[in-house]
């Protein structure tokens, strides 16, 4: 009995394996009439339909696949839009950042109101506001508190204030002498 | 394209295109999302293939791409609501029981076949990336050495020459343990 320690048969065998019904009819003929050859072939080809039954679906899987497949078929088809996470993860990363930085830019009273903090963006209008509400009168008739919250200028110093207050400071010499 | 026509597709090649994916993705319910995103797009576009190439090939380069995206996948386009739309709720393998129901054969039988032909897919792990992705081809998935050669765009030579050496490797595998 030949076997498969001889090469000339491990080459017929590996290329009726390899190139199937293209191999030279040579080879073909050699693994169909070789007893050691036919039975190494068998069993290959059987472990090999073991495998690919190892591999196959089971009708439980199939059914479930295909349910699968056509309920997202049907999603689509119905509805044009399916509520998923990416589109909830969206939405709500957008009001997060409509209410963080939006309101309180655009509405500070409604910051005010709703968040209950001065924001970051807050403009000098909304610190009169909570100024007014937190020492009432202060905001009209303090503007340097204002002001001095504001970084800005107060109003009421104009030039000639100035002058006068240096007067009194420093006292002009020209007049003395 | 009509539920029925695609459902008769399927009837044809359900197998063959779970197969193509299970041996090259180990876990199983893996495989059957993937199986999933393979049959839509294979829905949507089986209207507009017009057969430039083998209808296996097309398919093997649809599970090609359907594998690699899945695993890019970033975590928000998971389908995390899975198990809600299955009211048996089991997305792993099914039990030996209803694999022998499904099979007919005997238990024992079973048994030994199934451990048979997991071991070899155990044996084919063990060459390398090349060689394995053309045994699998030519062997599991049945494929030709043209089809190969069109689905992998690779030189018919390159090909048998792999495949020599993944069947060599094979055959010393088989003969050390036995």
């Amino acid at each position: 009995m030949n076997t498969l320690s001889s090469s000339t048969c491990e080459d017929h065998l590996l290329a009726v394996l390899i190139d199937g019904e293209q191999c030279s009819p040579g080879s073909r003929e050699h693994v169909s009439t070789c007893p050691g050859c036919q039975q190494q072939l068998l069993r290959f080809q059987q472990q090999v339909d073991e495998a690919r039954d190892c591999l196959a679906p089971t009708s439980l899987q199939m059914q479930r696949i295909r349910t699968r497949v056509w309920n997202k078929v049907e999603r689509k088809v119905n509805r044009g839009f399916s509520w998923q996470p990416a589109w909830t993860s969206a939405l709500v990363l957008g009001c997060f950042i409509l209410l963080t930085f939006m309101i309180p830019y655009r509405f500070p009273l409604v910051a005010q109101v709703v968040l209950d903090s001065p924001s970051l963006y807050a403009s000098a209008d909304s610190l009169e506001v909570m100024a007014d509400q937190l020492l009432p009168g202060t905001a009209a008739s303090e503007p340097v508190w204002i002001n001095t919250l504001t970084g800005g200028v107060p109003e009421s110093d104009s030039m000639e204030q100035i002058d006068e207050m240096i007067e009194l400071v420093i006292p002009e010499t020209g007049e003395q002498t | 394209m009509d539920h029925n026509t695609f459902n008769q597709f399927l009837d044809q090649w359900q197998n063959d295109i779970y197969r193509m994916i299970r041996s090259r993705v180990n876990a199983p319910a893996d495989a059957e999302d993937i199986m999933q995103e393979v049959l839509l797009k294979l829905y949507r576009g089986l209207d507009s293939f017009r057969g430039e190439s083998q209808l296996k090939t097309w398919m093997y380069r649809l599970v090609k791409n359907a594998i690699a995206d899945y695993y890019r996948k970033p975590w928000w386009k998971f389908d995390w609501v899975r198990e809600r739309e299955f009211p048996d709720g089991s997305t792993s393998q099914p039990a030996l029981e209803q694999y022998l129901d499904e099979q007919q054969v005997s238990a024992l039988d079973a048994v030994l076949s199934k451990e048979q032909g997991e071991h070899l897919l155990k044996l084919v792990d063990r060459l390398s990336p090349a060689e394995k992705e053309y045994f699998t081809l030519r062997f599991l998935d049945a494929f030709s050495l043209l089809q190969i050669s069109e689905a992998t765009g690779k030189n018919l030579n390159t090909i048998k020459t792999h495949l020599y050496r993944a069947v060599k490797k094979m055959r010393n595998y088989l003969l050390e343990e036995s």
